[in-house]
């Protein structure tokens, strides 16, 4: 084949050009550490690399709430811890008051203890998180939920729960209300409470009873009225049907409906003892209760047993809130583990989208020089080719 | 008598074949020139009576080493190397527009999700709800600017257009003139070399530009065609480009052909899409499919996000205790009725459901009794015999009466991008609960869940901009790779034709020294026949 001179020249310098800019681009990728700067150099995982990139961003907002969410969780776990021993010492107080041997002025001390672990109490329930919220608002958390209405607590908030998202769909509550742990308290032994009416005039008094048989329980309400000092009548209030008629004898059980209680002491004809389920109470109003029972003088043994019975009551309610307060915190426990397993597999998927990423976009470095330094042999050579081969010429060796 | 005159016939002979030679080592470098040889032919024998005698050698011609197969396919190749090579340059800058970098539109997205999910968690900071409106402005300005930088490149097309076109028509011009040269030279009866050269390489630089056919006529003259459109050049005589406006889409530029003959001028208007090689197809396409496409992918985008956010916004009740508002505002999509259409319907389009939008210009023509709405993207048709007609999400209305053969041009999300803007910016009215409650985070958990839903074409946003992404990136690869193969294929045609038509300097030099050799030896001839002649006059002294 015939060469033209001018084209080979041309197109010599073409490829010395080509192989330049060759050699110049993998400069680039080397000093740039990246392999893929344009959807172009890649388009196959193009789309995968704007899809990881997504990922690890989102990524980095999951770890930002999952540390927020580590801190309100906290917080939240050891202020319902401190309000489950408010409410245990402040039940020891009631135990305490039942000590029969105690005079008015010792019982009236009593009482300005409970009435420093109430206000200890609405305290907790206000708490405020680092940003100013409060813990136990449910959704109202810019307003105080506990506050002084007459002589008792109200609630402001609402049972509102807020999810943190910690990962793609997954969200985590980090708040809980305060009308569950505080307001609704279950009354009694936690299905049913018994007390005696305040217009009693014997001193009987009454248990707080257990259940026997949880299947035959009905949910009405009931009463032990007495026909005579030595005669019951148990009456469902609910349907107002007498169950059965029986002779009394105090210290033994009464048994109906699923129910246990003891009723013991004397009794007065027409005195009556009341039985309800499903009642719930707020702890403020438990403690109320008992400040009232405790500030009682008692002239009689008849106010004994109204106030041991007060003291009874607002006793096994405080209870109930800090059974509840057990299971709230590990409620709580249980979110923080959740957590933790979010935090885990964000931990994992960040690490999966970060090599995954790295393998699409990053240089590898040992491929890379390699065809450097043959891309740079290959110029040095096409160089000393092109400048002998151009040295050539028939004319040199005309004289 | 007849030594002499043999001598001196191939003293003129070697001349010429130097002459040639030198001609050729002179213009070794000149673009376009064939190497040119002196074609000689032996004179015919005088006959005697012992037969015939050589009376030498004759200069039949001065031929340039030519072949039109070869030149046919330079000119070929030429015009698709140029236009792919025109095209994947373009079309890089909107490459590196839609990469996966932390100032990508990819990021900005990302990054207002990120935002959504964080204040999502403390509903109440204030903080986190400015994070929030920051990061959308961000989006918004991100959208706004990579749809300003579209919109320059295609200023910079319409510049570059209207550049090619007139170096277009200087071409033409050329190329008439030297088709009236040619033509009066060739009544001579030889072919005027060198002016065939600078047609043929004037014809390069046209297909440079576009590309061309061309058919010789009987006189030696060249008519040239755009390729498969209207000539260009007939004869001596070059029409002229010209740029124009569409009369169906207001403010889109077309080409058109401009011929004169006599005192009269009449136009033809071509298609961008039946322009065929050269810088000029480049330009158009580019101008008229990828710029578009993009700008669309991206209005697209904008358009399927802003209604997607704003409809879950709007659920949701702001810290003031208002129902939410929308959070970003969009451009109306546009819709047009040509300035040909002879009734009155006038046409508007609205965006019915982001989520099935796709990113393409309608047409829809009225035949009189359907209307046939054709996706420009794909061409794909849609026909019905009223308005409304909701189709890819949008709700295509009519008002007024059409008539028969009138048509209308929708361009649904052209400008969502560039027309995308915040329609709040206060923290305070960002609607995060489902009451105005300050710890109320459901509307926030609603917003910061869009991120991973369906929401374009069965797709997340994230993966949907990176469907964007992989689209433009392999559009651009691909015509890297057809610009290397039209490049490879031109280098091809040129080392075939340089093989033919190129001067190699040894290959001159060797003819030099023969044809010097040669000369010297014809010398000889005339000094013998003196020698002869002298002995001749001698011998009657």
């Amino acid at each position: 084949m015939r060469i033209g001179t001018a084209y080979a020249h041309s197109s010599s310098s073409a490829l010395l050009t080509e192989a330049q800019s060759r050699l110049r681009a993998t400069q680039n990728e080397l000093s740039s550490g990246k392999k893929v700067s344009a959807p172009s150099d890649d388009p196959v995982n193009a789309s995968q690399i704007a899809t990881t990139r997504s990922s690890l961003s989102m990524q980095t907002s999951f770890a930002a709430n999952q540390s927020f969410l580590n801190g309100e969780l906290r917080q939240l776990e050891s202020t319902v811890g401190s309000v489950g021993d408010v409410l245990a010492s402040a039940r020891e107080t009631l135990v305490a008051a039942g000590n029969g041997s105690y005079s008015d002025a010792d019982r009236r001390s009593l009482a300005v203890a409970l009435t420093s672990q109430r206000a200890q109490l609405v305290a907790l329930g206000n708490t405020r998180n680092a940003d100013g919220q409060y813990l136990f608002s449910g959704f109202q958390s810019g307003v105080t939920p506990f506050f002084t209405l007459g002589a008792g607590i109200a609630y402001a908030g609402d049972n509102g729960t807020r999810g943190v998202l910690v990962g793609p769909g997954l969200a985590i509550q980090s708040n809980s209300d305060g009308q569950g742990l505080f307001m609704s308290v279950p009354r009694g032994n936690g299905t049913f409470a018994t007390g005696a009416s305040a217009a009693n005039l014997g001193s009987g008094k009454i248990d707080s009873g257990t259940v026997v048989n949880p299947a035959a329980l009905t949910g009405s309400g009931y009463a032990i009225r007495f026909t005579s000092s030595t005669t019951l009548d148990i009456v469902n209030t609910t349907t107002n049907t007498v169950l059965s008629s029986q002779p009394y004898v105090p210290g033994q059980a009464i048994s109906f409906d699923g129910m246990r209680v003891q009723v013991s002491g004397a009794t007065a004809n027409g005195d009556q003892f009341v039985i309800t389920q499903g009642q719930t109470s707020s702890v403020f109003d438990a403690i109320d209760q008992a400040i009232a029972a405790l500030n009682t003088n008692t002239f009689s043994d008849v106010d004994r047993a109204k106030i041991s019975d007060g003291i009874r009551q607002a006793a096994s309610t405080l209870e109930q809130g800090f059974n509840l307060a057990l299971a709230k915190r590990a409620e709580i426990g249980g979110r923080m583990n959740a957590l933790d397993q979010a935090t885990n597999v964000s931990l994992d998927r960040e690490f999966e989208n970060t090599s995954t990423l790295s393998r699409l976009q990053d240089v590898d470095y040992t491929d890379a020089a390699s065809r450097f330094a043959a891309q740079q042999t290959g110029l040095q050579a096409a160089l000393a080719a092109y400048a002998q081969t151009s040295k050539m010429s028939l004319f040199d060796y005309i004289r | 008598m007849s030594l002499l005159s043999v001598g001196s016939s191939g003293l003129a002979a070697a001349y010429a074949a130097l002459n040639a030679a030198s001609n050729n080592v002179a213009n070794v470098n000149t673009p376009g020139y064939s190497r040119q040889a002196a074609v000689l032919t032996t004179m015919p024998g005088q006959f005697t009576g012992a037969g015939y005698t050589g009376r030498g050698v004759a200069v039949e011609t001065i031929r340039r080493a030519f072949n039109d197969q070869v030149n046919g396919q330079v000119q070929f190749t030429q015009s698709q190397s140029s236009e792919a090579a025109t095209q994947s340059q373009l079309m890089r800058p909107v490459d590196k527009l839609f990469a996966s970098d932390d100032l990508g539109i990819g990021s900005a997205m990302d990054r207002f999700f990120s935002s959504l999910t964080q204040a999502s968690s403390r509903p109440a900071d204030m903080a986190a709800r400015a994070a929030v409106i920051s990061s959308a402005q961000q989006l918004v300005s991100r959208f706004n600017q990579t749809v300003g930088q579209l919109d320059e490149l295609g200023r910079n097309a319409d510049l570059a257009v209207r550049g090619t076109a007139a170096q277009i028509n200087t071409l033409a011009q050329k190329i008439g003139s030297l088709n009236e040269a040619i033509a009066n030279s060739k009544a001579s009866g030889h072919t005027p070399n060198d002016l065939m050269d600078q047609r043929d390489y004037t014809i390069r630089q046209l297909n440079e530009q576009v590309g061309v056919t061309t058919l010789e006529q009987s006189d030696g003259s060249l008519n040239i065609f755009l390729s498969g459109g209207p000539a260009l050049v007939v004869g001596n005589n070059a029409a002229s480009l010209t740029i124009g406006y569409d009369p169906s889409v207001p403010q889109k530029q077309v080409i058109g052909v401009t011929t004169r003959n006599g005192g009269s001028t009449s136009s033809v208007q071509i298609a961008a899409s039946s322009v065929n090689g050269g810088a000029l197809a480049g330009q158009l396409k580019f101008r008229e499919v990828n710029l578009v496409d993009a700008k669309n992918e991206l209005g697209r985008l904008a358009t399927a996000l802003a209604t997607t956010f704003n409809s879950v916004h709007q659920l949701g009740t702001n810290m003031n205790g208002g129902t939410g508002q929308a959070l970003f505002t969009l451009a109306p999509p546009q819709a047009f009725a040509s300035s040909l259409n002879a009734g009155t319907g006038s046409i508007s389009v609205a965006v019915a459901t982001g989520s099935a939008l796709q990113a393409s210009d309608y047409r829809v023509d009225y035949d009189g009794a359907q209307y046939s709405v054709m996706r420009l993207q794909d061409g794909v048709r849609t026909t019905s015999a009223t308005l409304p007609l909701t189709l890819d999400g949008l709700t295509i209305s009519m008002a007024g009466i059409p008539n028969a053969g009138d048509s209308f041009q929708l361009q649904a999300v052209r400008n969502g991008g560039a027309g995308l803007a915040m329609a709040l910016t206060d923290p305070r009215l960002l609607s995060f609960g489902q009451t105005s409650a300050a710890g109320d985070n459901r509307n926030a958990l609603a917003l910061a869940a869009v991120a991973d839903q369906a929401a374009l074409g069965g797709l997340t946003f994230s993966q949907a901009f990176g469907e964007v992404s992989a689209k433009i990136g392999t559009t651009t690869n691909g015509l890297e790779i057809s610009s290397l193969v039209a490049d490879k294929l031109l280098n091809q045609a040129l080392a075939d034709q340089s093989s033919v038509s190129g001067v190699n300097l040894d290959e001159e030099a060797a003819k030099l020294i023969r044809f010097q050799q040669a000369y010297q030896a014809s010398a000889k001839v005339i000094s013998t026949a003196q020698t002869i002649f002298q002995t001749l006059l001698d011998l009657g002294r």
